[in-house]
């Protein structure tokens, strides 16, 4: 491929990570009170890594990544913690420090590709709007780096469709257009928040080899946020899993598959399609849904939904514990595939809670029902 | 790839345009000189546009910068200036999306015919002889019999119809009895204050209303927010004349003293009509009273239109993705966001600005400007009948042009409505 910006080379020397959060929490102001969408939450990516956050709708997984990005509006959401992008503090950076970051430090692919698109621009000005601010380079360069870029995301024909605007586009030539412009500018960190939600599911998987080919090419961090667990298997080396504004699981992704201590992403991996299963299988859905985080409940958040579930999870909140090994770590008194995990889901079973196929029956935390 | 195909249209279109001025200069007598200038600046814009890779809309603007000025070189009759921006506009309409184009257009013809009829049926069957009018009262029978068939006024109602019809689409609306004078020259002396106070009040008022509204946009429910919308309400509810006369009082007239002290300026001239051919400079000094007074009611509603469109744009995830590419704030709002936001504003922009064309008689009376809303208001009490019929028509067929208009700056405004060009072009993408 066509290297447009110079790509970071492999530098063995610079441990440090290109991205430190820790402790992250935003807090939304709605009239009902403040909805606390992210609790808590650190992690950090190394260089040329990728890192997948995974969770329902509503987990803080987006939250997430625009509070890293500060891409918040400022009115009504607040957030704390610290961020050290390139070891450099993003809470205390100025709107016009921000402006400067965004785009050559870290930049994001958004989820609507139509809507993310301005619908009376051209493409090739939308992609090249960015150069000319950050780079402050001509018009004409503008356009011959907007020409490779859209050439490197796989655009056929790009000078013919470097002047079209985004509805002469397929959803899938959009998104290859959205992850040109978070591109355009070498980002050293790409957020990819639900890349391919909204695109045909034929489309998804080019896409998601697209950012995993600009990633390991350009040697780039990489956090690809998806609702979706298939989605981050065999794409990311680490997975966080959300759920309620915090971190339920965090571990290599080879790891996390092999041998997954969470109930939650148990109900997550049980709930994807395997190309193994008889056709028309039915799917284990997770039920209920997430909690009310403006008055969110006592213990662990998931309790009411789990079949694992006993008194004592909706009495008190679980720490993060490592499993087995020190990058592994979740958060669960009653892990999955553990001594005591199977003896509370046959508790379960015994109370009725649990059905013979191993479903959740009742929704409702095990003390109140 | 409508820009592709429409790049043909757009040279051909530039020479048609370019003959159609230099026949008209040509017939009017006009300096050579500022006739070539006027060309040149048109082709080097359309150059500019079509080497940037502009849209219409830049082609629109260029042209429409082209006509203000020339109208400052060389001070053409407004009425040319009007309908070279309709023909601008309707240019730009058939590159990008010819069959709609020809379809609107030739849409007004039957909207005119219809038009044209009841406003003459309306006056046909309005009491009073025409005859009587020009006879006086004393008039014998024979006399208005004889003055009835020179009129032709004795012939059926179709055949009357058909023969005013056919006369005023050569220009000619007939003769005033009581002004003795031909209407077309009437209306051609009195349009000129009139749509001369259109464009300036559409300016200033577009002026005001772009910056607040997109201001308030942004800063929707804080206090600026707030303060802006109440002022300009108050400009709102405020009869135009009233805002005339305040204006007139604080600065022209002068003297006017608030708790004994004088808060009144002498900056601006009193009422008075100057042409513009007369002294640029008087011109505008003496029109910009009247425009500011007719623009601060519209600036409210343009700023209120803008402002609720605007901030749905803003929620848009577009919005966000042009946020996270590091673009200051005001390049965000003006270059991404406004475009989109521009639609019913522009509606009503039309509406507006057509009502203007003969109904500023109020700010026409206090600023003594002789324009077409107190020529129809005379010709209406003198029962000068052929003056009101043509007088309408000419009103009526303005105003469709400007919705017309309207309709193609959506063209320019949003790129999904463009198809590719006329039969120059290919269909587009």
């Amino acid at each position: 491929m066509t290297a447009v910006e110079p790509v970071a080379a492999p530098d063995g020397r610079d441990e440090r990570p290109v991205l430190q959060v820790e402790n992250l929490r935003t807090e939304f102001a709605t009239p009902a009170g403040p909805l606390v969408a992210v609790d808590g939450v650190s992690f950090s990516l190394d260089r040329g890594k990728a890192l997948g956050i995974v969770g329902e709708s509503g987990s803080g997984k987006s939250v997430t990544a625009r509070s890293v990005m500060r891409l918040l509006p400022k009115s009504n959401v607040s957030s704390t913690g610290r961020v050290l992008l390139n070891g450099v503090d993003v809470m205390g950076m100025s709107d016009a420090e921000l402006r400067a970051i965004w785009g050559p430090e870290v930049s994001m692919v958004f989820q609507d590709p139509l809507g993310s698109l301005n619908p009376v621009m051209r493409i090739g000005q939308q992609v090249a709007e960015g150069l000319r601010v950050h780079h402050g380079v001509s018009k004409k360069e503008a356009r011959d780096t907007a020409l490779t870029l859209l050439r490197s995301v796989g655009i056929p024909s790009p000078e013919a469709r470097i002047d079209e605007y985004p509805h002469q586009l397929s959803g899938g030539m959009r998104q290859r257009v959205v992850i040109a412009i978070a591109l355009a500018c070498g980002p050293k960190l790409l957020i990819a928040d639900e890349p391919t939600t909204a695109l045909d599911v034929t489309v998804q998987a080019q896409i998601l080899d697209l950012l995993q080919d600009q990633q390991r090419d350009r040697f780039m961090p990489l956090i690809l946020i998806t609702h979706d667990l298939g989605v981050v298997a065999g794409r990311t080396d680490e997975v966080i899993v959300m759920y309620a504004g915090r971190i339920m699981e965090r571990a290599p992704t080879t790891v996390l598959f092999r041998d997954m201590r969470m109930p939650y992403t148990e109900a997550l991996f049980r709930s994807i399609p395997k190309i193994e299963y008889p056709s028309h299988t039915r799917l284990a859905i997770i039920p209920g849904r997430p909690p009310n985080m403006v008055d969110p409940p006592q213990g662990c958040k998931f309790a009411d939904r789990c079949r694992y579930a006993q008194e004592r999870c909706v009495e008190e909140e679980p720490e993060l514990t490592p499993a087995s090994r020190a990058d592994h770590v979740y958060r669960c008194f009653y892990p999955v595939g553990t001594p005591e995990g199977d003896e509370a889901l046959a508790r379960n079973r015994a109370s009725g809670r649990v059905d013979g196929d191993g479903e959740l029956v009742h929704l409702a935390a095990p003390s109140g029902g | 790839m409508g820009t592709l195909m429409g790049r043909p249209g757009l040279a051909v279109m530039t020479g048609a345009a370019a003959a159609a001025i230099a026949v008209s200069a040509v017939a009017s007598e006009r300096s050579a000189w500022s006739f070539l200038v006027f060309v040149l600046g048109l082709l080097a814009g359309l150059a500019v546009a079509w080497r940037s890779n502009e849209s219409p809309g830049a082609i629109v603007v260029a042209g429409l910068a082209l006509i203000v000025v020339w109208a400052f070189v060389e001070g053409p009759p407004v009425t040319w200036s009007f309908f070279l921006i309709v023909l601008t506009g309707t240019g730009a309409a058939f590159l990008t999306n010819g069959r709609y184009a020809l379809r609107r257009i030739l849409g007004v013809i039957p909207i005119l015919l219809v038009v044209s009829f009841v406003v003459f049926s309306l006056m046909a069957s309005l009491p009073g002889d025409p005859a009587i009018n020009i006879l006086g009262p004393a008039a014998t029978p024979d006399a208005v019999a004889q003055v009835n068939a020179e009129l032709g006024l004795d012939e059926p109602f179709f055949n009357r119809y058909g023969n005013w019809l056919g006369d005023a689409v050569m220009g000619d609306l007939g003769n005033s009895v009581q002004l003795r004078e031909e209407v077309a020259d009437g209306l051609s002396r009195s349009i000129t204050p009139s749509l001369q106070l259109m464009f300036y009040s559409l300016i200033l008022a577009s002026l005001i209303a772009f910056p607040l509204g997109i201001w308030t946009a942004y800063r929707n429910g804080q206090r600026v927010d707030r303060s802006v919308n109440t002022v300009m309400l108050g400009f709102f509810a405020v009869p135009p004349f009233v805002l005339a006369i305040v204006l007139v009082l604080f600065l022209a007239i002068g003297g006017v003293s608030i708790f004994g002290a004088d808060v009144g300026l002498r900056i601006l001239p009193g009422s008075r009509y100057v042409p513009f051919g007369e002294s640029r400079v008087d011109h505008f000094k003496h029109m910009f009273l009247p425009a500011l007074s007719l623009a601060l009611g519209q600036a409210a509603v343009f700023m209120r239109l803008l402002r609720a469109d605007m901030i749905g744009t803003l929620r848009q995830p577009f919005i966000d993705l042009a946020r996270s590419k590091g673009l200051r704030t005001r390049r965000i709002l003006w270059r991404h966001a406004l475009r989109p936001s521009m639609f019913t504003l522009l509606t009503v922009m039309g509406f507006t600005v057509g009502t203007l064309i003969g109904g500023a008689l109020i700010t026409e009376i206090i600023f003594v400007l002789p324009g077409l809303g107190g020529y129809m208001f005379n010709a209406i009490f003198q029962r000068d009948f052929i003056a009101v019929q043509g007088g309408t028509m000419v009103i009526a067929t303005l105003y469709i042009l400007i919705l017309v208009l309207v309709d193609f700056t959506y063209l320019a405004l949003d790129p999904r409505l463009r198809t590719g060009g006329s039969g120059l072009g290919g269909d587009g993408g």
